[in-house]
């Protein structure tokens, strides 16, 4: 897309669906690691508070959901037109798309904030 | 500010709520104790920018309607797609569901979410006897709605990345695509900048708390 010149619409869709779902995941590994091993190291608290500052809008911007209806959509719609065979990249990107969605349900950042307050 | 002990409000108390965090604040302090990041009771401009971002928006609604959204090429043949005529062109391929997702992801969606953030805004600025809580749901829906037009444009970068045999059978995106895309952008912006506490300060004598 992008090099049709349609780099603002390339740069949306790069973002909602891979970089922001990325970036979630990444931070909510390293929040669990912090918190599990270095949480009284001062650099790593503080890159700590960086990540949950940032975790809002991430969460916001990853939409992992919606990319999976408009797959679907687009299926249907080429399905007229042509055969479609599936890979293993659509499988991975539903267990990602399955996963994601339960590590959203379990993580509460109300609680990853008492953890940095309760290690002071 | 309250009309009862019951329903006074954080600033009448001398606390707030911080703005990146939800933790509890005291006004006065200039920075939250837990986050670090500055403590602001009220966003007074948050209006304005709101109203900038929605009226741009809404321009860009035009052409992202008017001009074509995608190009099709088709054994030979060029066909070029409004949102609108691709919508109808799916009707005429008996595929209604799909039809239906589209046009409510990216017709009804931005329409909705422009008309509804004007009437917030309208509401802030002029006061109008409106229900609070029905304008904080409508809010909470605008904002959680507006990410599904998102599914238009993913639709139109996977058709794009899948079929692709050159003159034979093609797809690519056109210009109402930008348009669109910041149509989005700007709407989502524009929902996410307003400071929502406003409302509860400036409708305060109508309330409808029973």
């Amino acid at each position: 897309m992008a090099d049709q010149g349609y780099w603002v619409v390339a740069i949306a869709v790069l973002t909602a669906a891979v970089i922001a779902p990325g970036l979630l995941i990444l931070s909510v590994l390293f929040q669990v690691l912090i918190v599990k091993y270095q949480l009284q190291n001062p650099f790593f608290r503080k890159i700590y508070k960086g990540f949950l500052c940032q975790h809002n809008l991430i969460s916001q911007l990853s939409m992992l959901e919606i990319y999976m209806i408009s797959i679907f959509v687009s299926v249907f719609q080429l399905s007229d037109y042509t055969d479609l065979y599936f890979g293993i990249g659509t499988f991975c990107f539903t267990m990602l798309f399955v996963v994601v969605i339960f590590l959203q349900r379990e993580y509460d950042i109300e609680h990853m904030w008492s953890v940095l307050d309760g290690h002071k | 500010m309250g009309t009862s002990s019951t329903s006074a409000q954080g600033q009448s108390l001398g606390l707030t709520s911080c703005p990146t965090c939800t933790n509890l604040c005291q006004t006065q302090q200039p920075t939250c104790p837990r986050c670090g990041k500055i403590v602001t009771s009220r966003d007074y401009a948050s209006v304005q920018k709101s109203w900038a971002l929605l009226i741009t928006a809404a321009i860009l609604l035009f052409p992202a309607n008017l001009y074509p959204i995608t190009v099709m090429t088709s054994q030979g043949q060029v066909r070029k797609d409004t949102i609108f005529s691709g919508i109808n062109h799916l009707i005429q391929l008996d595929l209604l569901p799909i039809a239906i997702i589209l046009f409510t992801a990216s017709i009804l969606v931005p329409m909705l979410k422009i008309i509804g953030l004007c009437i917030y805004l309208l509401a802030i600025s002029f006061e109008l006897p409106i229900s609070k809580r029905k304008l904080m749901a409508g809010f909470h829906i605008i904002e959680w709605i507006g990410r599904w037009s998102m599914l238009d444009l993913f639709v139109i970068s996977i058709t794009a990345a899948l079929v692709n045999m050159g003159q034979l059978f093609d797809a690519k995106p056109a210009p109402a695509a930008t348009a669109f895309a910041l149509v989005i952008l700007l709407t989502q912006l524009a929902a996410k900048v307003l400071d929502t506490r406003l409302l509860w300060d400036r409708l305060e004598s109508k309330d409808d708390r029973t």
